[in-house]
């Protein structure tokens, strides 16, 4: 059924997201090398912004996963679309507002299946789909970047250790220019193509792509790199500001073998069609790298966070898109709903900035994202 | 009663491509650690020219310096490699 006005309410929903993905990753993808000064903040982030653009590019294998893997795309609607944004915006924005952890890529994976769920039922699910390609890898992936990166650092060690420290750093220090950007490569490979693929799902419930004939347009992969380069940017100048006291102090060899073990999960997951939470994937990266070292240097409380986020994320944003769902089915199949939804949405965005500023009076917690 | 034969749980195998999965861990391995391993060596060979030109050692400025070159060749091969298996498919 085509509905435009709906369409555009989805898009511009879609686009939304993926900046605040950007804007919350930034903190992932430049710490490492602002905080080993292997990079100026500014240029960090912009190098981030570029390569997070010309990621979005590089593979569209995960945006097939979530348009057409995980569901029976032939089922969904553009209501059922717009529902599952609402469903993971909804929950990022309750779990930024206690700071709990939590994870944009699988909130909206989560979104996807709730708002699907509430609309068509379990059959509209491709529920061994969705443990293969989602579930099992996003249990394996900050497991495999902890293992890659903790042998990393140790061959590292081993290599220089009869070498003067100040060369080593120094080289190491270049290493991280090229690792940071294969991460902020690879971060644009795999979070840009999830909001392409939830925007090529809209486009096929409102009949301008066809499943049987499936392929995410230009125009998609253009504005979603667009989106997620610009929110990088925008998220890159409050790290400026807050990075002498958020970021993890570890060596120019620790961040290089950190960012490159991440790198190499994210962009090999993403080369077959794996949707991972990149912010975890880091995170199991920077752990090893400290733990090959000193084990009680790292900070394990994060893996705590990990397992939690898995736990709740996906149920979590699952319920508010079903609830979504249901609002929107309750006020008609038109673009009405989602109007109002987004309306209230926008209303309910404004209230939390203003209790959370009332609440802290301070910077917004960017922790747990990806 | 509940058992397996009523509660038709696929087995695993046919829900995980492990073929896939494995895939996956092992160029994530290759990648990450090869590339870590490379550019160390490179790394390690750039400081061991510096000590060599410093204390005057000829044959160990070739030595350093050909290995330093060598891992930086290998450690560009490897990222073009990658890219290009990325968007080749």
């Amino acid at each position: 059924m085509h509905n435009d006005a709906l369409l555009g309410l989805v898009i511009a929903a879609a686009l939304a997201f993926d900046f605040t993905n950007g804007f919350h990753d930034t903190a992932n993808v430049v710490a490492s090398s602002i905080s080993t000064r292997a990079l100026p903040p500014r240029t960090a982030i912009a190098i981030a912004s570029l390569l997070n653009f010309a990621g979005a590019f590089i593979s569209l294998k995960v945006a097939a996963t979530i348009a057409t893997g995980i569901i029976n795309a032939s089922q969904v609607t553009t209501t059922i679309a717009f529902a599952a944004l609402i469903g993971a915006i909804a929950w990022n924005l309750l779990t930024w507002l206690y700071a709990l952890p939590s994870s944009s890529s699988h909130a909206l994976i989560g979104g996807v299946v709730g708002a699907m769920l509430a609309a068509v039922g379990a059959s509209a699910i491709k529920g061994q789909a969705l443990v293969g390609k989602v579930i099992v890898p996003a249990l394996l992936s900050p497991l495999i970047a902890f293992v890659a990166a903790g042998a990393s650092i140790a061959i590292i060690y081993w290599l220089v250790r009869h070498r003067r420290p100040g060369v080593v750093n120094r080289g190491f220090r270049a290493g991280q220019v090229i690792s940071g950007s294969m991460l902020a490569l690879a971060h644009g490979t795999n979070d840009a193509q999830k909001t392409m693929g939830v925007m090529s799902l809209a486009l096929l419930a409102n009949g301008n792509l066809s499943s049987q004939n499936f392929h995410v347009p230009t125009w998609v992969v253009v504005s979603a790199a667009s989106a997620i380069a610009l929110g990088t940017y925008a998220g890159g100048w409050r790290i400026i500001r807050t990075v002498g006291s958020r970021i993890i102090k570890m060596d120019t060899a620790q961040g290089f073998a950190s960012q490159g073990a991440g790198a190499a999960v994210i962009l090999a997951s993403s080369h077959f069609g794996y949707p991972l939470s990149s912010t975890h994937v880091i995170s199991g990266g920077i752990m090893g790298a400290g733990a090959a070292k000193r084990f009680s240097a790292v900070r394990w409380g994060v893996a705590g966070n990990i397992v939690a986020a898995w736990t709740l994320t996906i149920p979590g944003a699952g319920l508010f898109a079903a609830g979504a769902w249901w609002l929107a089915d309750l006020l008609g199949t038109g673009v009405l709903g989602p109007l109002v939804i987004a309306i209230l949405a926008l209303g309910g965005l404004a209230v939390l900035g203003v209790v959370h500023r009332q609440r802290v009076g301070a910077p917004l917690a960017t922790e747990g994202r990806s | 009663m509940i058992g397996p034969e009523t509660l038709h749980v696929p087995p695993m195998a046919t829900i995980v491509d492990f073929t896939t999965l494995g895939k996956t861990v092992l160029y994530s391995f290759i990648a990450g650690i090869g590339f870590a391993a490379v550019f160390g060596g490179g790394v390690s060979s750039v400081a061991g020219l510096v000590e060599a030109m410093r204390t005057g050692r000829t044959v160990a400025v070739v030595g350093w310096g050909a290995l330093a070159v060598l891992c930086a060749a290998a450690a560009l091969a490897a990222i073009a490699a990658g890219i290009y298996a990325m968007t080749g498919g």
